[in-house]
């Protein structure tokens, strides 16, 4: 008779298994927690029942309506008008940027091969032998990572093919350089991870706090070869609140609400009558808060400082 | 879309082809969507949210560099603006009938004695529907997260990077969510719906 889940024998497997089930359980904790599962029926039924809501999740989503993506072009048509007449000096830029790009990233498979010949099919592999897209205990409807080649003892239930065009992409966010280099990817991409390892030193140079890893690695090599000058047309936002008078004054003002990011607490906090806070910050500050996602209204480029202001709550 | 493809439509937006944004509103669309639309659960606050996120995204692309993933960087905007909706709205959590708190600790869990698999299309169509209601049953924190995870299927890492949390916190909360949603989905029956179910063996029943 099968015994149902007891805390105390499996507890410390239980909490290993939703990693599994995301295919991020890697090395030593994976072996151990795959040979538990070899011997522990109950646990094998709990991470079925993980990939099933996963796989159910995954089904469950709902088309966007067309609606969405036409009316985001339109927007977006009316804004670029306003900055139409930048075209043909952005454009040189780019050019020149997607060029060093290129030169970038074929110095950087050449650099890769040296380094880790076997990402490209030479050398002998030691240590772990399955990378996390290799899990015994197949997640193929869950996990971001190639499904392509897994080889698989218990198969999770429902539809097996999340090969979705964007979880390809995600393979390559992975640490492990491994997961993407197994996967059927265009030689290109499969650099991009190896990227990842390699570029650690070069990426440190980058001229921006916050720095990247993996693919966005590349980028950095590119930008650090000039900096933008691309102007910044008016976002049509339509804002709760506008600072008028502050967008003429600094590059961006940037809005947040809740506590702030530990980058700011080098800033001088000033209350203003309104009962929000106000800091100056730098441009480069400006822009790592803006690559991490905080409101931005975009003001004026010339100015040497940004201004966030946290909103009580 | 791999992560040198974005860059390379990237790169074309800036340097003034806006048609080229319509690649990453075709490739991200549903997943941004379907975050905004399983967290605010309503379909026009959807829509409104994914649009704004787009255009944020794009707005914020053309004078700055990007730093990270631009999916990432999307999916992050939407849950912001996700976020900032809910607390204009004052959205009070749906009180769980469950007795998880805030970090969700249940240990209990009612578990089918062999895998459980939803076998016919009606079984997986209740499944869905179950674990939709689940999920909203949720503590805040222990849905907002399981959603991040399972409709955009980031790394650990990037949601980690996304919701400024470490990336253990990443880990025990969504090994939290996940089981008190399998909690939550015993004690309505889910499991018991399954014809292949045989017999489910139940924990120390509590009240």
């Amino acid at each position: 008779m099968t015994d149902s889940i007891m805390p105390g024998k499996c507890g410390k497997y239980i909490d290993m298994l939703s990693c599994y089930a995301d295919g991020e359980l890697t090395g030593q904790a994976k072996v151990d927690l795959e040979s538990h599962l070899d011997q522990c029926a109950s646990c094998r039924a709990l991470l079925s029942v993980y990939q099933t809501i996963g796989a159910a999740a995954e089904e469950a989503a709902a088309e966007p309506p067309e609606a969405l993506k036409d009316s985001v072009m339109n927007q977006i048509k009316s804004l670029s008008d306003d900055g139409g007449r930048q075209t043909g000096k952005m454009k040189k830029t780019a050019i020149r940027r997607v060029v060093v790009s290129f030169v970038a990233a074929a110095a950087c498979l050449g650099l890769a091969f040296l380094a880790v010949p076997r990402l490209f099919g030479f050398g002998h592999g030691t240590g772990s032998t399955m990378s996390a897209a290799e899990n015994k205990y197949t997640v193929a409807a869950s996990t971001p990572a190639g499904s392509e080649e897994t080889s698989s003892k218990y198969k999770a239930a429902g539809d097996g093919a999340k090969s979705s065009e964007a979880s390809s992409g995600m393979t390559e966010q992975k640490p492990d350089g491994f997961a993407a280099a197994t996967a059927s990817a265009p030689s290109t991409s499969a650099g991009a991870p190896a990227l990842a390892k390699i570029q650690t030193p070069q990426s440190s140079a980058a001229p921006v706090s916050g720095t990247p890893e993996g693919p966005a690695a590349e980028t950095t090599a590119a930008a650090a070869d000039g900096s933008t000058d691309d102007t910044v047309p008016r976002t049509l936002q339509a804002a709760r609140t506008t600072y008028s008078q502050e967008l003429k004054t600094y590059y961006a003002v940037i809005t947040m609400s809740g506590p702030l990011p530990d980058i700011l607490n080098s800033f001088t906090q000033t209350k203003a009558e309104d009962g929000t806070v106000r800091i100056e910050i730098p441009v480069e500050t400006a822009k790592t808060l803006i690559g991490d996602g905080y409101t931005t209204q975009v003001g004026n480029e010339n100015a040497a400082k940004a201004l966030v202001i946290q909103t009580g709550d | 879309m791999t992560a040198a493809e974005e860059l390379a439509v990237i790169e074309r937006v800036k340097g003034g082809d806006t048609d080229a944004f319509e690649a990453l509103v075709l490739d991200n669309q549903k997943k941004v969507y379907n975050l905004a639309l399983k967290m605010t659960g309503n379909d026009n606050d959807a829509l409104d949210i994914s649009q704004e996120a787009f255009i944020r995204a794009y707005t914020g692309l053309k004078g700055f560099r990007v730093e990270s993933r631009f999916s990432v960087w999307l999916y992050r905007l939407t849950y912001n603006l996700c976020i900032d909706f809910l607390r204009k709205k004052q959205r009070e959590p749906v009180s769980p009938l469950t007795y998880t708190d805030e970090e969700g600790e249940n240990a209990d869990m009612e578990i089918p004695d062999m895998r459980y698999e939803p076998g016919s299309e009606a079984e997986k169509r209740e499944l869905m529907k179950d674990v939709e209601k689940g999920i909203d049953e949720l503590a805040p924190k222990h849905r907002e997260i399981l959603l991040m995870r399972e409709v955009t299927g980031m790394s650990y890492e990037e949601i980690a990077r996304t919701l400024s949390l470490s990336e253990g916190t990443v880990k025990s909360r969504l090994s939290r969510a996940r089981r008190s949603l399998v909690s939550i989905l015993g004690r309505s029956g889910t499991f018991l719906n399954s014809k292949r179910h045989i017999g489910c063996k139940e924990v120390g029943e509590r009240d």
